[in-house]
């Protein structure tokens, strides 16, 4: 083995030359993946930005680039104008008038998700640790309320399940907590399974209500939740990611059609006559729906099918017209109105 | 250049270096495994946010493969011993491992990104048996137990560092999966060039060694491997030398032991979440729960090695698992952090009693041409036991509490040693162990 002939020498520089090259392919890598990270790191000081007045619809900009991932916000009014890209990086992210929620990635190893709440101007806050990874994000009209639920490992004994956690925050105030943890009534009665999922929040505007999904026992069932009362009552089932219309009186959820297929349409609730229509959305999307406008849904749809890299934001209106494209690579799409736009209550 | 780690004078043994080989093997491995356990660290993450997918798919996708990794088990050592190519199989699993990591970066959907987890876990199985053959004839067979021990200790450290690297390169650029994976590629690469730079290919013997001969005095018991003459040798083995392994005497011994022993296991994800659910441990500790398992294995796996070349691998293998009842009783019995502690020590010392003892108890059991085969089948029934024990176990979960569950599988273990012992101590090789 000492003895080494003059063939294996040069077998030897050879691999010592491609080894030293991987070595560098892979440390320019990392630099400039870091530095790229440094450049857009001051994400603190992001208020000289101008947001377009009026209704604003506030998305996650999937533009290929050191931009992607970032807020952007666009006029409702004239969504072709350039959107307006914030140096905040999110993950996911929801607005209000009042300001806005992003869930978003953060340098500490250990607890790898945060809650950033965000101002008026959409400027980060301060941050709170998030429990597992991100998959929605919702705050209520009034600010006071926000939900996120994350994906965790750990909930189960199986691991071929999945498990979320959902939990409601107060804004300036102690949290809400565990939706998980409220009363589940099923047909009036409390029930007990311990294999319970919650997740897909949305508000009801100005009270202590919201409209959810809780699963058990492989099934799906739209709940009303009561933060005061902390109960989750189940109003149907095979529904899923609940979104209330600005005006409260409609629900558009995921609705599974066919029992066996895992094939997913939206479907409009009212919520006063109990009539249920179907979309003209054909594909199966998997996203909490956001509303427009009280007459249009808007919701991403993953460019080259499920599981792809970039998304599109679409809208599709409830009485007639097919689904189009509304704004290209880009995703969590929300609506809000500036405070100061809006009519005193 | 000499790589060399020092055996440590230990009573009247002489001291022995580790073969080269065996550490260049246990460093290829160790790179190998922070290349493969950072991308697994970040995979969920990459799956959920820069994909959308629920992470339901990917998990049963998962358990379907650990089945199919299995079969390429068998496979890489079978084709291993027929082709007489261990160095190639095992170089190929290598590459197999590196161009999974390739095929993530511009991966799409959930088909694309299960096929380069099915190219990974197909690497792997190729790889193992093959491997462990260069090790089991890399040194003098009486020192096997301390061979397959400083492997193991060198891959553990590289399981434990993957998360390590991954999270601390997401730290410095949030997001960039990619950039992960190509640091991943690039780690595997350098693997396999130190695979294939400084591990020689295996010699099979040009005749077989009078100490691999079948012992006159059991020569009854293997009417099969009696006939083969030395010239045996050149034809290539086949499936029906295969199904003659069984009937060597002491390695279906080791083998029905192995896979009785296996089956009573509960699995560590659920022998975690017992101590989740008796709140011996919090949920945010739970990944430590991985690190401490891996850092008491590691500790370990040389110096239970050492001890099953002295007192019989066989004896350690059964204490290893007598060290597992310890571990499930803890779980039950011993409330708290110290609980948690004791339980994950106990689980740790499993680990290094029994992954690498097996190997090293088996091959002196088998026929030098048939020895990855062999070493493969044996941890075949390991993984596939284990498999029905996580199984059983979700389901007597289902059925009953929790510690009522656990109660169960002590009681399951303490049969299957009741069982495995008489077995498996009439199986030991008097020949290549101390005592």
């Amino acid at each position: 083995m000492t003895q080494l002939s003059p063939r294996r020498i040069r077998d030897g520089r050879i691999m010592t030359a491609i080894a030293v090259l991987v070595v560098a392919v892979a440390a320019s890598c990392v630099t400039s993946s870091a530095l790229r990270a440094g450049a857009i790191g001051g994400e603190r000081d992001g208020g000289s930005v101008e947001l377009p007045e009026g209704r604003q619809i506030v998305f996650r900009s999937l533009r290929p680039g050191p931009a992607f991932g970032h807020i952007a916000v666009l006029p409702a009014a004239d969504v072709r104008r350039e959107r307006v890209v914030l140096p905040t990086r999110c993950e996911r992210t929801a607005a209000s008038p009042a300001g806005g929620l992003c869930l978003r990635q953060t340098r500490n190893p250990i607890l790898p998700f945060a809650v950033t709440l965000l101002d008026d101007r959409l400027r980060p806050g301060g941050e709170t640790p998030l429990n597992g990874i991100p998959s929605r994000a919702r705050i209520s009209e009034d600010g006071r309320y926000y939900a996120t639920t994350t994906f965790v490992t750990g909930h189960s004994y199986l691991s071929d399940g999945f498990s979320t956690e959902t939990a409601i925050g107060r804004v300036g105030g102690d949290p809400v907590g565990n939706v998980e943890r409220f009363t589940f009534l099923l047909n009036g009665q409390p029930n007990e399974n311990t294999d319970r999922n919650v997740w897909g929040v949305t508000f009801v505007p100005g009270g202590e209500r919201f409209f959810a999904t809780v699963a058990t026992q492989d099934r799906r069932y739209l709940v009303e939740g009561d933060i005061r009362r902390r109960t989750l009552t189940a109003l149907r089932d095979n529904v899923e990611c609940p979104s209330l219309s600005p005006d409260g009186r409609r629900l558009v959820y995921k609705k599974r059609t066919g029992l066996t297929s895992d094939v997913w349409r939206f479907h409009v609730l009212d919520l006063a006559t109990g009539v249920e229509t179907p979309l003209a959305e054909t594909r199966s999307v998997d996203d909490q729906a956001a509303w427009l406008d009280d007459g249009h849904v808007m919701y991403a749809v993953p460019k080259g099918g499920a599981g792809g890299r970039n998304a599109d934001v679409w809208v599709v209106p409830l009485r007639g017209g097919a689904p189009r494209l509304l704004i290209p690579d880009a995703d969590s799409p929300t609506v809000r109105s500036p405070a100061t736009d809006r009519p005193l209550r | 250049m000499y790589v060399s780690v020092r055996d440590i004078p230990h009573g009247a043994r002489s001291t022995t270096r580790v073969p080269r080989v065996v550490v260049v093997l246990g460093l290829v491995s160790l790179i190998t495994d922070v290349s493969t356990e950072m991308v697994t660290a970040v995979l969920p993450m990459f799956a959920t946010l820069a994909l959308g997918l629920t992470p339901l798919g990917y998990g049963l996708l998962d358990g379907l493969y650990q089945g199919a990794t299995v079969l390429m088990r068998l496979l890489g050592g079978f084709l291993a011993d027929r082709l007489r190519r261990p160095k190639l199989m095992a170089g190929a699993g290598y590459a197999l491992g590196a161009a999974a990591k390739l095929m993530l970066l511009p991966v799409a959907g959930a088909g694309a990104l299960s096929a380069a987890v099915a190219v990974d876990r197909a690497g792997k199985g190729l790889r193992t048996a093959p491997r462990d053959l260069l090790i089991a004839t890399a040194g003098p067979r009486d020192r096997l137990g301390r061979s397959f021990g400083v492997h193991r200790a060198l891959d553990a450290t590289g399981a434990l560092l993957g998360p390590v690297v991954a999270f601390g390169l997401l730290a410095l650029a949030p997001g960039d999966f990619d950039m992960v994976f190509v640091v991943s590629f690039c780690a595997a690469v350098l693997g396999v060039l130190l695979f294939v730079h400084r591990v020689p290919e295996h010699r099979p013997p040009e005749r077989p060694a009078p100490e691999h001969r079948v012992p006159e005095h059991r020569a009854l018991k293997h009417r099969a491997l009696e006939h083969p003459a030395p010239e045996h040798r050149a034809r290539p083995v086949s499936l029906r030398d295969v199904a003659a392994l069984l009937r060597i005497d002491g390695f279906r011994r080791l083998f029905c032991a192995a896979a009785v022993l296996s089956a009573a296991t509960i699995g560590d994800g659920l022998l975690y979440l017992v101590l989740l659910r008796n709140e011996s441990v919090t949920t945010r500790w739970f990944p430590l729960l991985f690190v401490c398992t891996s850092l008491v294995y590691l500790a370990l796996a040389v110096p239970l090695g050492r001890a099953s070349d002295r007192y019989g691998r066989n004896r350690v293998l059964t204490a290893g698992y007598g060290l597992l009842l310890c571990a499930y009783l803890t779980a039950i019995l011993v409330d708290g952090t110290a609980g948690a502690m004791l339980c994950l020590v106990f689980l740790g010392a499993y680990y290094a009693a029994t992954d690498g003892v097996l190997p090293a108890a088996a091959a002196p059991l088998l026929p030098a041409e048939l020895t990855a085969t062999g070493i493969s089948v044996v941890q075949a029934a390991v993984a596939g036991g284990r498999a029905l024990g996580a199984v059983a176990f979700g389901a007597v979960w289902t059925a009953a509490e929790g510690d009522a569950a656990v109660w169960t599988f002590a009681a399951a273990l303490t049969a299957a040693l009741l069982v495995a012992v008489p077995m498996i101590t009439r199986s030991r090789d008097h020949r290549t162990e101390a005592r």
